[in-house]
C-alpha cells in the first residue's frame, strides 16, 4: 500500500521519527518509572536526567500520556497545572 | 482496616507479601478512591467498573511487587498500575476514544521557504514506508497512527504489548535511517515541522 505524501499520518510519523532513539522505554518499563515522574511534577520540580527516557516515551506514546493524565487526576493533581496535556506542545 | 496515609512503603510491601487480607483490602480501597478521581466527569467507567478495575489491579500489583523500584511512594506506583489496568479494559471495550497521534499535530499553512523541503521529507518518508518496512511493520505502524489501541493491535497480531512496541520501534528506526540517508536529521525534521 502506497501512502500519498499529503497523507496527514506522514506528518505525525515524521514527528515521531524525530524523537526516535536507539534506547527507548517500552510501555511496561514506563509503568514502573512513571510514579517518580508524577511525584516530581507534584513537587513542581524539574525532572532530572534519569527521567529523560520517561519524558521521551511520553512524547512518543499517546496512550501512556493519556494514562499519565489519569494518574495525575487520581493523585488529585490538575494535569494542566503541571503543564501536562494530551498534546505535546 | 482503612488505609492510613502514613503507611510507608515497607509496610505495604511486607503486608502484601505476607498475604495480610487487611492490607490488600486497604490497597483496593485506595485504588477505588483514586480511580474514582481519575475518571470523575468522564463518560467512561461506572461505579461497578471501578470496583472491577480495583480488584483486577490489586491482583496485578501483587504479581508485580518485585518490579517496585522503591523510588516513589508505593501507592503512586500502585495507582499507575490501576490506571493501566482500567485504561486497557476501556480501550479493549472501545469505551474511550482512541489516543490518536494525529491530534498532536497542529495543522497550518506551510511557509513558502520550507514548502519544498517539507514536501521532500514527506515524500522520502512515504517511499521508505513502502520500501524499507516489512508488511507487518507497515501495518502495525499505520494502525497505531490511525489510533488503533495497542491492546487491540497486540491481540490482533497475537503478540505481547512489549513485542508490539519493539516492532514499531524497529520500524521507526528504519525510517529514521532512511530520512537521514536523504539528508534529514532529527533537528531538521523538527525545524521543518515547526515551520510547516
Amino acid at each position: 500500500m502506497s501512502m500519498n505524501s499529503s497523507d496527514p499520518r506522514l506528518k505525525a510519523l515524521a514527528r515521531m521519527i524525530a524523537e526516535t532513539c536507539d534506547l527507548e522505554l517500552t510501555c511496561d518499563e514506563l509503568l514502573d518509572r512513571v510514579a517518580r515522574y508524577v511525584e516530581t511534577l507534584k513537587k513542581r520540580e524539574t525532572p532530572d536526567d534519569t527521567l529523560a527516557l520517561v519524558e521521551k516515551h511520553l512524547r512518543l506514546c499517546p496512550e501512556c500520556r493519556e494514562e499519565l493524565i489519569a494518574l495525575l487526576r487520581a493523585e488529585g493533581v490538575d494535569p494542566a497545572s503541571v503543564g501536562i496535556s494530551l498534546t505535546d506542545d | 482496616m482503612t488505609a492510613k496515609p502514613d503507611l510507608d512503603n515497607q509496610t505495604w510491601i511486607e503486608g502484601l507479601r505476607a498475604g495480610r487480607p487487611e492490607v490488600a483490602a486497604a490497597l483496593a480501597h485506595r485504588l477505588r478512591a483514586g480511580l474514582t478521581r481519575a475518571f470523575a466527569g468522564s463518560n467512561g467507567p461506572m461505579r461497578s467498573d471501578i470496583e472491577d478495575f480495583a480488584q483486577e489491579a490489586t491482583v496485578r500489583i501483587l504479581e508485580r511487587l518485585s518490579a517496585f523500584r522503591g523510588d516513589s511512594a508505593f501507592l503512586t506506583w500502585a495507582m499507575a498500575i490501576g490506571i493501566r489496568v482500567s485504561m486497557t479494559r476501556l480501550r479493549r471495550d472501545k469505551r474511550v476514544a482512541p489516543a490518536s497521534r494525529l491530534e498532536a499535530i497542529p495543522s497550518s499553512s506551510k511557509s513558502a521557504a520550507s514548502q519544498d523541503e517539507h514536501a521532500e521529507l514527506l515524500a522520502v518518508l512515504a517511499d521508505a514506508i513502502d520500501k524499507d518496512l516489512t508488511p507487518r511493520q507497515r501495518e502495525t505502524l499505520l494502525a497505531e497512527l490511525d489510533g488503533v489501541p495497542q491492546v487491540t493491535l497486540a491481540e490482533r497480531l497475537g503478540v505481547q504489548p512489549n513485542a508490539l512496541y519493539k516492532m514499531t520501534h524497529d520500524a521507526r528506526k528504519k525510517l529514521k535511517a532512511a530520512i537521514e540517508r536523504a539528508g534529514f536529521d532529527a533537528n531538521s525534521v523538527r525545524r521543518l515541522l515547526a515551520r510547516a
